[in-house]
């Protein structure tokens, strides 16, 4: 499911909809858009993470805070046509995607 | 809209110094009057005169104990009524939230990573303290052992904070020695941290315990250190997705008077806030 049809023109959610469960999942060019309407300055930010396949994803809780919430100033930027290329899925399929946790190798455990 | 702030900023600070809810025996402590006045104008309401006495004794006991100064970054996670006002800064620069939202945060017992996206940008440099002098701690109220609790894991000097393998491990201006010996901490809760005060040693206190660990330090990173994540190259990695009420990063101090003052005030809060 695309996000557009998910939330209204005004960014509202359906009631029915579990945003912890779920995903958004964009590619590059709206990943640029995302970053380019946030400045560094920003004290709450919508910041992706890159899946093993390339596409970027963040949780879909961030939608609660798009209409008078914490990252309204975000949303407000972003046009509206941007959510036709955003892919709404399972959050366990983000998961399934996520980078190694923990790709460094430790020293052996030392105890004095 | 700064003006609006800075005036919403000034009413609360006069309202909580006129109302004489905090600090009833000693009046109110200058740097607590300031941080509780922000908090209020982030939050847009007041808090009660619990939660500001709360607060009150927490500055000025860190103060009497003589490990205030030694605290450069700092949030406490919990007492105010909204994330916004969870984070203004105690001390230092304010962190930069990534990907939390209202819902994660819950005025009792603090803010909850997803253990895969969400952290926060403490914006302070890991070499913002000196290379002897260093301490990062942490209340923890749900606890989750995968991931780091505070980092920075760029080469050669690694600070990171964690319970990954049920024992408590503790790196500071350093990539080896992991393990303080203070073992059995998988999902414990309470104060976490780590403090080294010379170059051949750190020490770690968790359950109530602390344990010196050897363990040479080398010159810090420029790296920033983040918080439900380690930081690395500007790219945070191995998030974790315990609930944490409160953290500091800064100088050495004395982990046990910290642990004391952190504890007593997040119990306070949980009297205090209905």
């Amino acid at each position: 499911m695309k996000l557009s049809e998910l939330i209204g023109p005004d960014r509202t959610l359906p009631a029915d909809f579990n945003p912890k469960a779920h995903g958004l999942v964009f590619d590059d060019t709206v990943e640029a858009v995302l970053l380019s309407v946030q400045p560094d300055t920003a004290k709450h930010r919508i910041a992706p993470v890159q899946l093993t396949d390339g596409t970027w994803a963040t949780s879909a809780d961030v939608l609660t805070e798009a209409t008078n919430g914490i990252l309204e100033p975000v949303f407000s930027q972003l046009p509206t046509e941007l959510a036709e290329q955003v892919t709404v899925v399972d959050w366990d399929d983000v998961l399934a995607l996520l980078p190694e946790p923990d790709p460094l190798k430790f020293p052996a455990q030392q105890v004095s | 809209m700064a003006t609006d702030l800075r005036a919403g900023l000034r009413q609360s600070l006069k309202t909580s110094l006129k109302t004489g809810l905090v600090g009833a025996a000693g009046g109110v402590d200058a740097a607590a009057a300031v941080y509780i006045a922000a908090v209020e104008a982030a939050d847009g309401q007041s808090l009660e005169a619990g939660v500001k006495t709360a607060i009150n004794t927490f500055v000025v006991g860190c103060k009497a104990d003589g490990i205030w100064d030694a605290i450069k970054a700092s949030c406490i996670l919990s007492g105010a009524r909204t994330l916004s006002g969870a984070l203004v800064p105690l001390k230092g620069t304010a962190p930069t939230n990534n990907n939390f939202v209202s819902g994660d945060y819950d005025r009792k017992t603090g803010l909850v990573g997803d253990g895969s996206t969400k952290y926060l940008n403490s914006n302070r440099a890991a070499n913002a303290d000196p290379q002897n002098s260093h301490h990062m701690a942490t209340y923890r109220t749900l606890a989750s052992d995968s991931g780091a609790l505070l980092g920075n894991i760029k080469d050669p000097s690694w600070d990171i904070l964690d319970t990954e393998t049920g024992v408590l491990r503790t790196f500071s201006r350093s990539q080896t020695g992991t393990s303080t010996g203070i073992t059995g901490t998988n999902n414990i809760t309470g104060f976490i941290g780590l403090s080294r005060s010379s170059s051949s040693a750190v020490l770690g206190r968790a359950k109530s315990q602390s344990s010196s660990l050897s363990t040479t330090s080398v010159t810090p990173v420029s790296e920033l250190i983040t918080v439900f994540s380690r930081n690395l190259n500007g790219i945070p990695q191995t998030f974790n997705a315990s609930r944490l009420a409160f953290y500091s990063i800064g100088e050495s101090l004395d982990l046990a008077l910290l642990d004391a003052r952190v504890t007593t005030l997040i119990s306070a809060y949980a009297a205090a806030i209905p």
